[in-house]
Protein backbone atom coordinates (compact mmCIF):
# COMPACT_ATOMS: atom_id res chain seq x y z
CA UNK A 1 0.00 0.00 0.00
CA UNK A 2 1.15 3.57 -0.82
CA UNK A 3 2.25 5.95 1.68
CA UNK A 4 -0.73 8.13 -0.18
CA UNK A 5 -3.61 5.15 0.16
CA UNK A 6 -2.35 4.78 3.61
CA UNK A 7 -3.64 8.74 3.83
CA UNK A 8 -6.76 8.42 2.74
CA UNK A 9 -7.35 5.22 5.05
CA UNK A 10 -6.24 7.45 7.73
CA UNK A 11 -8.88 10.41 6.39
CA UNK A 12 -11.50 7.76 5.64
CA UNK A 13 -11.39 6.21 9.31
CA UNK A 14 -11.14 9.52 11.12
CA UNK A 15 -14.29 11.39 8.83
CA UNK A 16 -16.10 8.36 9.59
CA UNK A 17 -15.32 7.73 13.65
CA UNK A 18 -16.54 11.73 14.23
CA UNK A 19 -19.29 10.91 11.77
CA UNK A 20 -20.18 8.18 14.23
CA UNK A 21 -19.74 9.90 17.28
CA UNK A 22 -21.79 12.81 16.59
CA UNK A 23 -24.25 10.24 15.66
CA UNK A 24 -23.87 8.49 18.58
CA UNK A 25 -24.47 11.24 20.57
CA UNK A 26 -27.92 11.93 18.93
CA UNK A 27 -27.11 14.28 15.61
CA UNK A 28 -29.30 13.24 13.16
CA UNK A 29 -27.15 15.27 10.56
CA UNK A 30 -24.80 13.06 11.06
CA UNK A 31 -26.56 10.00 10.03
CA UNK A 32 -27.63 12.13 6.90
CA UNK A 33 -23.85 12.93 6.39
CA UNK A 34 -23.08 9.43 6.79
CA UNK A 35 -25.82 7.78 4.03
CA UNK A 36 -24.77 10.38 2.19
CA UNK A 37 -20.80 9.55 1.84
CA UNK A 38 -20.90 5.58 2.16
CA UNK A 39 -24.23 4.56 0.90
CA UNK A 40 -23.23 4.76 -2.54
CA UNK A 41 -20.55 2.25 -2.05
CA UNK A 42 -22.21 -0.05 0.34
CA UNK A 43 -24.99 0.24 -2.65
CA UNK A 44 -22.27 -0.33 -5.07
CA UNK A 45 -21.08 -3.82 -2.73
CA UNK A 46 -24.38 -4.95 -2.39
CA UNK A 47 -25.39 -4.97 -6.42
CA UNK A 48 -21.96 -6.76 -6.88
CA UNK A 49 -22.67 -9.05 -4.22
CA UNK A 50 -26.11 -10.09 -4.98
CA UNK A 51 -26.36 -8.94 -8.61
CA UNK A 52 -29.57 -7.47 -8.82
CA UNK A 53 -30.11 -3.30 -8.98
CA UNK A 54 -33.62 -3.89 -6.35
CA UNK A 55 -32.77 -6.39 -3.98
CA UNK A 56 -29.36 -3.97 -3.47
CA UNK A 57 -31.78 -1.25 -2.83
CA UNK A 58 -33.87 -2.99 -0.38
CA UNK A 59 -30.99 -4.25 1.33
CA UNK A 60 -29.01 -0.79 1.60
CA UNK A 61 -32.18 0.61 3.78
CA UNK A 62 -31.64 -2.44 5.69
CA UNK A 63 -28.23 -2.07 6.31
CA UNK A 64 -28.67 1.42 7.61
CA UNK A 65 -31.57 0.35 9.51
CA UNK A 66 -29.91 -2.44 11.02
CA UNK A 67 -26.50 0.10 11.83
CA UNK A 68 -28.95 2.24 13.55
CA UNK A 69 -30.26 -0.39 15.68
CA UNK A 70 -27.06 -1.25 16.36
CA UNK A 71 -25.03 1.83 17.08
CA UNK A 72 -24.65 1.37 20.76
CA UNK A 73 -22.25 -1.45 19.25
CA UNK A 74 -19.48 1.47 18.15
CA UNK A 75 -16.51 1.41 19.65
CA UNK A 76 -15.61 5.28 19.97
CA UNK A 77 -12.71 6.40 17.87
CA UNK A 78 -12.66 3.16 15.55
CA UNK A 79 -13.15 2.85 11.97
CA UNK A 80 -16.95 2.69 11.07
CA UNK A 81 -16.21 1.76 7.15
CA UNK A 82 -15.21 -2.09 7.59
CA UNK A 83 -17.88 -3.02 10.54
CA UNK A 84 -21.01 -1.35 8.04
CA UNK A 85 -19.83 -3.37 5.55
CA UNK A 86 -19.69 -6.51 7.52
CA UNK A 87 -23.48 -5.32 8.50
CA UNK A 88 -24.12 -4.86 4.90
CA UNK A 89 -22.79 -8.60 3.81
CA UNK A 90 -24.37 -10.19 6.79
CA UNK A 91 -27.83 -8.46 5.59
CA UNK A 92 -27.20 -9.50 1.75
CA UNK A 93 -26.79 -13.22 3.18
CA UNK A 94 -29.47 -13.46 5.35
CA UNK A 95 -31.73 -12.08 2.91
CA UNK A 96 -30.41 -14.88 0.22
CA UNK A 97 -30.73 -17.70 2.61
CA UNK A 98 -34.40 -16.31 3.67
CA UNK A 99 -35.40 -16.59 -0.07
CA UNK A 100 -33.97 -19.63 -0.98
CA UNK A 101 -36.16 -21.24 2.06
CA UNK A 102 -38.96 -19.38 0.78
CA UNK A 103 -38.25 -21.14 -2.56
CA UNK A 104 -37.86 -24.26 -1.07
CA UNK A 105 -41.08 -23.90 0.96
CA UNK A 106 -43.06 -22.65 -2.04
CA UNK A 107 -41.86 -25.79 -4.31
CA UNK A 108 -42.57 -28.29 -1.39
CA UNK A 109 -46.36 -26.47 -1.46
CA UNK A 110 -48.50 -28.72 -4.11
CA UNK A 111 -51.32 -26.06 -3.90
CA UNK A 112 -48.63 -23.42 -4.88
CA UNK A 113 -49.27 -22.12 -8.29
CA UNK A 114 -46.09 -22.22 -10.22
CA UNK A 115 -43.82 -18.85 -10.10
CA UNK A 116 -43.99 -16.76 -13.46
CA UNK A 117 -41.21 -15.63 -14.86
CA UNK A 118 -40.94 -11.88 -14.62
CA UNK A 119 -38.98 -10.91 -17.49
CA UNK A 120 -36.60 -8.16 -15.46
CA UNK A 121 -33.51 -9.57 -14.95
CA UNK A 122 -31.91 -6.31 -13.61
CA UNK A 123 -28.39 -8.42 -13.44
CA UNK A 124 -25.36 -6.36 -12.77
CA UNK A 125 -24.45 -7.49 -16.41
CA UNK A 126 -26.97 -6.03 -17.83
CA UNK A 127 -26.66 -2.59 -16.51
CA UNK A 128 -23.75 -2.52 -16.50
CA UNK A 129 -23.54 -3.39 -20.75
CA UNK A 130 -26.21 -0.63 -21.51
CA UNK A 131 -24.54 2.06 -18.96
CA UNK A 132 -20.94 1.18 -19.04
CA UNK A 133 -18.75 3.11 -21.90
CA UNK A 134 -16.07 0.75 -21.63
CA UNK A 135 -16.44 -2.51 -23.06
CA UNK A 136 -13.79 -4.51 -20.45
CA UNK A 137 -15.43 -3.14 -17.63
CA UNK A 138 -19.06 -4.47 -18.95
CA UNK A 139 -17.47 -7.71 -19.37
CA UNK A 140 -15.63 -7.70 -15.92
CA UNK A 141 -19.18 -7.19 -14.05
CA UNK A 142 -20.41 -9.63 -16.69
CA UNK A 143 -18.04 -12.15 -15.64
CA UNK A 144 -17.76 -11.23 -11.60
CA UNK A 145 -22.09 -11.98 -11.50
CA UNK A 146 -21.31 -15.02 -13.02
CA UNK A 147 -18.73 -16.28 -10.34
CA UNK A 148 -19.80 -18.54 -7.10
CA UNK A 149 -20.55 -16.51 -4.58
CA UNK A 150 -17.77 -16.65 -2.12
CA UNK A 151 -15.23 -15.66 -5.00
CA UNK A 152 -17.16 -12.72 -6.08
CA UNK A 153 -17.30 -11.38 -2.61
CA UNK A 154 -13.51 -11.82 -2.25
CA UNK A 155 -12.74 -10.30 -5.25
CA UNK A 156 -15.55 -7.52 -4.76
CA UNK A 157 -13.82 -6.57 -1.60
CA UNK A 158 -10.01 -6.59 -2.01
CA UNK A 159 -10.03 -6.07 -6.34
CA UNK A 160 -13.22 -3.69 -6.74
CA UNK A 161 -13.31 -1.80 -3.27
CA UNK A 162 -9.79 -2.25 -2.15
CA UNK A 163 -10.06 -3.48 1.10
CA UNK A 164 -7.17 -5.39 2.58
CA UNK A 165 -7.00 -9.13 3.38
CA UNK A 166 -7.60 -8.83 6.72
CA UNK A 167 -10.81 -6.19 6.36
CA UNK A 168 -12.22 -8.46 4.19
CA UNK A 169 -11.39 -11.90 5.89
CA UNK A 170 -12.95 -9.95 8.86
CA UNK A 171 -16.01 -8.64 6.87
CA UNK A 172 -16.83 -12.55 5.65
CA UNK A 173 -16.23 -14.21 9.14
CA UNK A 174 -13.08 -16.15 7.34
CA UNK A 175 -9.36 -16.35 7.85
CA UNK A 176 -7.21 -14.29 5.57
CA UNK A 177 -5.97 -17.65 3.86
CA UNK A 178 -9.09 -18.54 2.96
CA UNK A 179 -9.78 -15.18 1.33
CA UNK A 180 -6.24 -15.57 -1.07
CA UNK A 181 -7.54 -18.59 -1.79
CA UNK A 182 -11.33 -18.36 -3.29
CA UNK A 183 -9.38 -14.72 -5.20
CA UNK A 184 -6.92 -17.19 -7.01
CA UNK A 185 -9.42 -19.31 -7.65
CA UNK A 186 -11.72 -16.13 -8.79
CA UNK A 187 -8.81 -15.47 -10.88
CA UNK A 188 -8.83 -18.80 -12.19
CA UNK A 189 -12.18 -18.76 -13.40
CA UNK A 190 -12.70 -14.96 -14.60
CA UNK A 191 -9.57 -15.90 -16.82
CA UNK A 192 -11.71 -18.92 -18.16
CA UNK A 193 -15.02 -16.55 -18.23
CA UNK A 194 -12.87 -13.19 -19.94
CA UNK A 195 -10.66 -15.55 -22.13
CA UNK A 196 -13.56 -17.17 -23.88
CA UNK A 197 -15.61 -13.97 -24.67
CA UNK A 198 -12.94 -12.10 -25.98
CA UNK A 199 -11.54 -15.02 -28.15
CA UNK A 200 -15.39 -14.91 -29.22
CA UNK A 201 -15.06 -11.18 -29.78
CA UNK A 202 -11.98 -11.38 -31.54
CA UNK A 203 -13.93 -13.96 -34.30
CA UNK A 204 -17.19 -11.43 -34.55
CA UNK A 205 -15.09 -8.45 -35.39
CA UNK B 1 -4.71 -13.51 -19.42
CA UNK B 2 -2.38 -12.64 -16.12
CA UNK B 3 -3.80 -11.71 -13.18
CA UNK B 4 -1.98 -8.20 -13.53
CA UNK B 5 -4.55 -7.25 -16.17
CA UNK B 6 -7.97 -8.90 -14.37
CA UNK B 7 -6.69 -6.60 -11.76
CA UNK B 8 -6.65 -3.77 -14.12
CA UNK B 9 -9.97 -4.35 -15.33
CA UNK B 10 -11.35 -5.12 -12.14
CA UNK B 11 -10.64 -1.65 -10.73
CA UNK B 12 -12.14 -0.30 -13.64
CA UNK B 13 -15.39 -1.61 -12.21
CA UNK B 14 -16.91 1.26 -10.30
CA UNK B 15 -17.52 0.84 -6.73
CA UNK B 16 -20.38 3.37 -6.31
CA UNK B 17 -23.82 3.35 -7.31
CA UNK B 18 -25.91 6.21 -6.81
CA UNK B 19 -27.83 5.25 -3.49
CA UNK B 20 -31.63 6.38 -3.72
CA UNK B 21 -32.95 8.43 -0.75
CA UNK B 22 -33.35 6.84 2.52
CA UNK B 23 -36.71 4.95 2.75
CA UNK B 24 -39.84 6.17 4.77
CA UNK B 25 -38.95 3.86 7.58
CA UNK B 26 -35.62 4.52 8.16
CA UNK B 27 -35.72 8.51 7.97
CA UNK B 28 -38.68 7.68 11.01
CA UNK B 29 -36.00 5.70 12.73
CA UNK B 30 -33.39 8.01 12.65
CA UNK B 31 -35.50 11.21 12.97
CA UNK B 32 -34.82 12.45 16.40
CA UNK B 33 -31.79 9.57 17.27
CA UNK B 34 -31.44 9.08 21.10
CA UNK B 35 -28.30 9.51 21.94
CA UNK B 36 -26.54 6.19 23.11
CA UNK B 37 -24.17 4.56 25.37
CA UNK B 38 -21.46 3.37 23.30
CA UNK B 39 -19.88 0.08 23.61
CA UNK B 40 -16.67 -0.27 26.02
CA UNK B 41 -14.60 -3.47 25.71
CA UNK B 42 -13.13 -3.36 28.41
CA UNK B 43 -16.19 -3.06 30.24
CA UNK B 44 -17.40 -5.88 28.63
CA UNK B 45 -13.99 -7.96 28.93
CA UNK B 46 -14.59 -7.27 33.09
CA UNK B 47 -17.75 -8.35 32.73
CA UNK B 48 -17.61 -11.88 30.84
CA UNK B 49 -14.00 -12.04 33.27
CA UNK B 50 -16.11 -11.29 36.66
CA UNK B 51 -18.73 -13.83 35.37
CA UNK B 52 -16.35 -16.68 34.68
CA UNK B 53 -13.88 -15.70 38.16
CA UNK B 54 -17.20 -15.63 40.35
CA UNK B 55 -17.54 -19.62 41.03
CA UNK B 56 -13.74 -19.59 41.40
CA UNK B 57 -13.42 -17.25 43.91
CA UNK B 58 -16.15 -18.89 45.73
CA UNK B 59 -14.45 -22.13 45.68
CA UNK B 60 -11.48 -20.70 46.84
CA UNK B 61 -13.14 -19.40 50.17
CA UNK B 62 -15.14 -22.52 50.40
CA UNK B 63 -12.59 -25.71 50.00
CA UNK B 64 -9.25 -27.02 50.72
CA UNK B 65 -6.16 -26.48 48.90
CA UNK B 66 -5.33 -29.60 47.41
CA UNK B 67 -3.65 -32.03 50.21
CA UNK B 68 -0.34 -32.68 48.25
CA UNK B 69 0.40 -28.98 47.23
CA UNK B 70 3.30 -28.80 49.32
CA UNK B 71 4.91 -31.91 48.05
CA UNK B 72 4.65 -30.90 44.44
CA UNK B 73 7.66 -29.39 43.06
CA UNK B 74 7.26 -25.60 42.21
CA UNK B 75 9.57 -25.63 39.18
CA UNK B 76 6.42 -27.84 37.56
CA UNK B 77 3.54 -25.78 39.80
CA UNK B 78 4.27 -22.18 38.77
CA UNK B 79 4.90 -22.53 34.95
CA UNK B 80 1.27 -24.81 34.55
CA UNK B 81 -0.55 -22.94 37.25
CA UNK B 82 0.53 -19.70 34.13
CA UNK B 83 -0.33 -21.74 31.32
CA UNK B 84 -3.66 -22.63 32.59
CA UNK B 85 -3.81 -18.69 33.31
CA UNK B 86 -3.03 -18.02 29.25
CA UNK B 87 -5.36 -19.95 28.44
CA UNK B 88 -8.29 -17.94 30.34
CA UNK B 89 -6.60 -14.56 29.68
CA UNK B 90 -5.50 -14.51 25.76
CA UNK B 91 -8.70 -16.25 24.53
CA UNK B 92 -11.18 -14.36 26.41
CA UNK B 93 -9.38 -10.96 25.31
CA UNK B 94 -8.95 -11.97 21.88
CA UNK B 95 -12.68 -12.77 21.86
CA UNK B 96 -13.62 -9.59 23.33
CA UNK B 97 -11.19 -6.56 22.23
CA UNK B 98 -11.15 -5.66 19.26
CA UNK B 99 -7.97 -4.16 17.17
CA UNK B 100 -7.09 -0.51 17.75
CA UNK B 101 -9.25 0.97 15.59
CA UNK B 102 -11.84 -1.78 14.77
CA UNK B 103 -15.66 -2.01 15.81
CA UNK B 104 -15.57 -5.92 15.97
CA UNK B 105 -13.13 -8.51 17.85
CA UNK B 106 -11.01 -10.33 15.46
CA UNK B 107 -12.67 -13.72 15.36
CA UNK B 108 -9.96 -15.57 13.72
CA UNK B 109 -7.48 -14.96 16.08
CA UNK B 110 -9.98 -15.65 18.98
CA UNK B 111 -10.93 -19.24 17.26
CA UNK B 112 -6.94 -19.83 16.52
CA UNK B 113 -6.32 -19.04 20.43
CA UNK B 114 -8.89 -21.37 21.34
CA UNK B 115 -8.17 -24.29 19.43
CA UNK B 116 -4.34 -23.58 20.80
CA UNK B 117 -5.85 -23.91 24.57
CA UNK B 118 -8.00 -26.43 23.84
CA UNK B 119 -4.75 -28.58 22.31
CA UNK B 120 -2.12 -27.58 24.57
CA UNK B 121 -4.07 -27.54 28.18
CA UNK B 122 -5.22 -30.90 27.29
CA UNK B 123 -1.89 -31.75 26.52
CA UNK B 124 -0.81 -30.73 29.61
CA UNK B 125 -2.59 -33.45 31.38
CA UNK B 126 0.67 -35.25 29.96
CA UNK B 127 3.12 -33.45 31.83
CA UNK B 128 1.40 -34.18 34.91
CA UNK B 129 3.53 -34.75 38.28
CA UNK B 130 2.44 -36.65 41.16
CA UNK B 131 3.51 -36.50 45.10
CA UNK B 132 3.69 -40.12 45.59
CA UNK B 133 1.93 -40.95 49.05
CA UNK B 134 0.34 -37.88 49.09
CA UNK B 135 -1.63 -37.48 46.00
CA UNK B 136 -4.90 -39.61 45.53
CA UNK B 137 -5.32 -41.44 42.19
CA UNK B 138 -8.70 -42.18 41.05
CA UNK B 139 -9.95 -46.15 41.41
CA UNK B 140 -8.51 -47.89 38.21
CA UNK B 141 -12.04 -49.41 37.86
CA UNK B 142 -14.44 -47.59 35.38
CA UNK B 143 -16.91 -46.27 37.79
CA UNK B 144 -13.81 -44.86 40.04
CA UNK B 145 -12.63 -42.95 37.02
CA UNK B 146 -15.84 -41.68 35.94
CA UNK B 147 -16.88 -40.41 39.21
CA UNK B 148 -13.97 -37.72 39.67
CA UNK B 149 -13.98 -37.34 36.11
CA UNK B 150 -17.82 -36.23 36.69
CA UNK B 151 -16.66 -34.25 39.86
CA UNK B 152 -13.90 -32.42 38.04
CA UNK B 153 -16.12 -31.43 34.33
CA UNK B 154 -19.23 -30.44 36.18
CA UNK B 155 -17.09 -27.92 38.74
CA UNK B 156 -16.00 -26.55 35.27
CA UNK B 157 -19.40 -26.15 34.06
CA UNK B 158 -20.04 -24.04 36.88
CA UNK B 159 -17.35 -21.60 35.64
CA UNK B 160 -17.98 -22.13 31.86
CA UNK B 161 -21.44 -21.69 31.55
CA UNK B 162 -21.29 -18.25 33.81
CA UNK B 163 -18.93 -17.14 31.27
CA UNK B 164 -21.61 -18.05 28.42
CA UNK B 165 -24.09 -16.00 29.65
CA UNK B 166 -22.45 -13.49 30.41
CA UNK B 167 -20.43 -13.57 27.15
CA UNK B 168 -24.04 -14.26 24.84
CA UNK B 169 -25.64 -11.20 26.42
CA UNK B 170 -22.34 -8.77 26.02
CA UNK B 171 -22.01 -9.67 22.53
CA UNK B 172 -25.69 -10.46 21.16
CA UNK B 173 -25.40 -7.83 18.54
CA UNK B 174 -21.61 -7.95 18.00
CA UNK B 175 -21.08 -11.16 16.48
CA UNK B 176 -22.16 -10.73 13.03
CA UNK B 177 -19.81 -13.00 11.63
CA UNK B 178 -17.92 -15.85 13.49
CA UNK B 179 -20.13 -16.56 16.26
CA UNK B 180 -18.61 -19.91 16.60
CA UNK B 181 -15.34 -19.00 16.73
CA UNK B 182 -16.10 -15.87 19.42
CA UNK B 183 -18.04 -18.48 21.40
CA UNK B 184 -15.57 -21.39 21.28
CA UNK B 185 -12.76 -18.74 22.60
CA UNK B 186 -15.19 -17.96 25.70
CA UNK B 187 -15.99 -21.32 26.40
CA UNK B 188 -12.47 -22.65 26.36
CA UNK B 189 -10.91 -19.64 28.17
CA UNK B 190 -14.08 -20.48 31.20
CA UNK B 191 -12.68 -24.32 30.66
CA UNK B 192 -8.65 -22.91 31.38
CA UNK B 193 -10.36 -20.62 34.18
CA UNK B 194 -11.68 -23.94 35.62
CA UNK B 195 -8.44 -25.99 35.26
CA UNK B 196 -6.13 -23.40 37.25
CA UNK B 197 -8.70 -23.55 40.07
CA UNK B 198 -8.49 -26.97 40.27
CA UNK B 199 -4.79 -27.18 39.83
CA UNK B 200 -5.06 -25.58 43.31
CA UNK B 201 -7.86 -27.67 44.57
CA UNK B 202 -8.31 -30.90 42.70
CA UNK B 203 -6.67 -33.61 45.08
CA UNK B 204 -6.98 -36.39 42.14
CA UNK B 205 -4.24 -36.85 40.04
CA UNK B 206 -2.86 -39.25 37.42
CA UNK B 207 -2.28 -37.97 33.48
CA UNK B 208 -5.99 -39.55 32.47
CA UNK B 209 -7.85 -37.46 35.10
CA UNK B 210 -6.12 -34.22 34.42
CA UNK B 211 -6.35 -34.96 30.75
CA UNK B 212 -9.91 -35.84 30.04
CA UNK B 213 -11.47 -34.16 33.39
CA UNK B 214 -9.02 -30.84 33.69
CA UNK B 215 -8.12 -30.46 29.86
CA UNK B 216 -11.85 -31.89 29.00
CA UNK B 217 -13.62 -29.20 30.51
CA UNK B 218 -11.58 -26.42 28.24
CA UNK B 219 -12.43 -28.82 25.39
CA UNK B 220 -15.79 -29.01 26.50
CA UNK B 221 -16.16 -25.38 26.81
CA UNK B 222 -15.23 -24.13 23.28
CA UNK B 223 -17.71 -26.88 21.92
CA UNK B 224 -20.52 -25.47 24.09
CA UNK B 225 -19.46 -22.14 23.08
CA UNK B 226 -19.46 -22.78 18.91
CA UNK B 227 -22.37 -24.43 19.60
CA UNK B 228 -24.33 -21.35 21.94
CA UNK B 229 -23.38 -18.65 20.13
CA UNK B 230 -24.34 -19.07 16.26
CA UNK B 231 -28.19 -20.27 17.56
CA UNK B 232 -28.12 -16.79 19.79
CA UNK B 233 -26.88 -14.66 17.04
CA UNK B 234 -29.53 -16.65 14.84
CA UNK B 235 -32.18 -15.74 17.48
CA UNK B 236 -30.94 -12.20 17.42
CA UNK B 237 -31.48 -12.16 13.83
CA UNK B 238 -34.84 -13.34 13.89
CA UNK B 239 -36.03 -10.66 16.18
CA UNK B 240 -37.86 -8.20 14.11
CA UNK B 241 -36.42 -4.88 14.05
CA UNK B 242 -38.01 -2.21 16.25
CA UNK B 243 -39.24 1.17 14.31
Amino acid sequence: MSPGEDDEDMETARRGAALMGRYCDGDAGAFHELYEWLAPRILGYLTGLCTDNATAEDLLQLTFLKLHQARSVYVRGANPVPWIYTIAHRTCLDELRKRQRAKVRLARDPEALPEIPAHVTGTAEAAMTSDAPDAAIAMAMGALASLPHNQRNALLLTKVHGRTLAEAAAITGTTVGAVKLRIHRGYTTLRKALGGRREIETSHE
Amino acid sequence: MSNGSLSRDLALVPTERPAPRPSAALLASVEQPKPVRTRVPLRTLLLVGGAALAYPVYAFSQFPLRADLDALPGWWLAPVALMWLAGFVLPLMLALLPARGHVLPNEGRAGRAALAAAILLTAIGLVTIDAPGRTTLPASSWAGFSHWWWHCISFGLHIVIPALLAGTIALARVMLVGAARLGAAIGAAGGALSGLTLHGLCPIGGALHVTTAHGGAVVLGALLGALVFPLVRWLVGAVPFRR
